[in-house]
């Protein structure tokens, strides 16, 4: 994972005319996820199958995914060889395959390994680094880039624009 | 199902064969000889259970959704899988949707339900103590906020007909000593066609779990075990 010098929480907003908005909230005190929940707006409920397609779709974005991590089901770290095995095959599908084969092989074929978070760069001029974790939490070194990746997570995921 | 239901079923079917076993000794001719009343009490008694059996559990038995929970891939138990939760710990469970459809009826609405999706909600209680995120879903399941919602598009099958996976986390509590009871509801919206809506039974007996203990539960818990650094 990247050494971090902003933390931001992606909040989901319904708006008065009820359609949803997305927005990256800066969470410098690093509040857990659940705290954003409110009656009208809530933390992005994204999980492990959740990520890796957000991440296929970045791809058309220009976002290519370097990294991930993978957990058990308490959430335990996993790095023996079986799961460095897994990881490597589904962060290959994720850069090169073609969609359908690695959201298959994520639904399908690891059970019992979650991807915890990504870690993803932008290939464009100014080559920005963003870890994006479970749950809609953007660990980023370079701040100046998080305008430009909340805005792409929100039309590859096609919310609103929440300010 | 809840020991309360059960014991109302098991109520009913022993009341309905105590019915046609009356019902029976009714028409049934006086038989001549030894021990014939003895016999015939007994033969009218079989007669009685089993014609009772032959309706509510070969022709008329409704077909039941049930839904059962487990995690860590161990096998679903027949009791109640333990879980303690403590804020700031995640736990992925798997949910699977189950469906008893043995009897002549139940083939019936499982042959309907092809032609009328049913939709299934299954919502984790309470909303204020626990935060859902799914983890695995079918293409035909979504979670909004707590409420997981299935849509059985292939007709009713027995066995697993969909299953889920989703991680919970238990909210800040508001007392170290406290404990709160999770549990799960099982719904299927009267939105769907109402006689295929009052033929299709709803387990909604579903045991949860407990969140309990304090600790802070700050980003690092959620994160990467720690490695989510300041610089």
């Amino acid at each position: 994972m990247i050494r971090a010098v902003a933390v931001l929480q992606l909040v989901v907003s319904k708006q008065a005319d009820g359609a949803e908005s997305l927005s990256a909230v800066p969470n410098d005190t690093q509040e857990p996820p659940y705290t954003f929940d409110r009656d009208d707006t809530y933390a992005l409920q994204i999980g492990s199958q959740g990520l890796v397609e957000l991440a296929l779709r970045l791809r058309d974005h220009g976002y290519r995914v370097t990294d991930l991590t993978l957990v058990d089901h308490a959430f335990s770290t996993l790095d023996d060889l079986f799961a460095k095995a897994i990881k490597n095959e589904l962060l290959s599908r994720m850069r090169d395959g073609e969609e359908e084969n690695a959201t298959r092989f994520a639904e399908r074929d690891m059970p019992g390994f979650y991807v915890l978070n990504l870690e993803l760069r932008d290939t464009s001029p100014g080559n920005g680094r963003v870890t994006l974790v479970q749950d809609g939490i953007i660990l980023t070194s370079s701040p100046n880039q998080v305008d430009k990746f909340a805005s792409t997570v929100r039309r590859a995921l096609n919310y609103g624009h929440g300010g | 199902m809840t020991r309360a239901r059960v014991w109302l079923a098991e109520s009913f079917k022993f009341a309905l064969t105590v019915a046609v076993f009356l019902f029976l000794n009714w028409l049934a001719p006086n038989f001549e000889g030894p021990a014939a009343d003895a016999a015939q009490q007994v033969a009218v008694a079989l007669i009685a259970g089993f014609l009772t059996f032959l309706t509510l559990d070969v022709v008329f038995g409704r077909p039941v959704i049930r839904a059962a929970w487990s995690q860590g891939g161990h096998p679903i138990p027949d009791r109640r899988p333990h879980l303690e939760l403590r804020p700031g710990e995640r736990r992925v469970i798997r949910v699977e949707l189950f469906v008893d459809c043995a009897t002549l009826l139940a083939r019936w609405v499982s042959w309907l339900s092809r032609r009328h999706p049913i939709e299934c909600r299954l919502t984790l209680m309470p909303p204020e103590a626990l935060r859902c995120t799914p983890q695995t879903m079918p293409s035909d399941a979504q979670l909004n906020r707590n409420v997981v919602t299935v849509h059985l598009t292939g007709g009713l099958r027995p066995g697993i007909n969909n299953a889920v996976e989703v991680s919970v986390t238990p909210r800040q509590p508001s007392a170290a000593s406290s404990q709160v009871d999770c549990h799960m509801e099982l719904s299927t919206p009267t939105r769907m066609r109402f006689f295929l809506w009052a033929l299709v039974g709803r387990d909604n007996g579903i045991d949860g779990f407990i969140i309990g203990g304090v600790v802070d539960g700050r980003i690092h818990e959620w994160t990467d075990r720690g490695q989510a650094d300041q610089a």
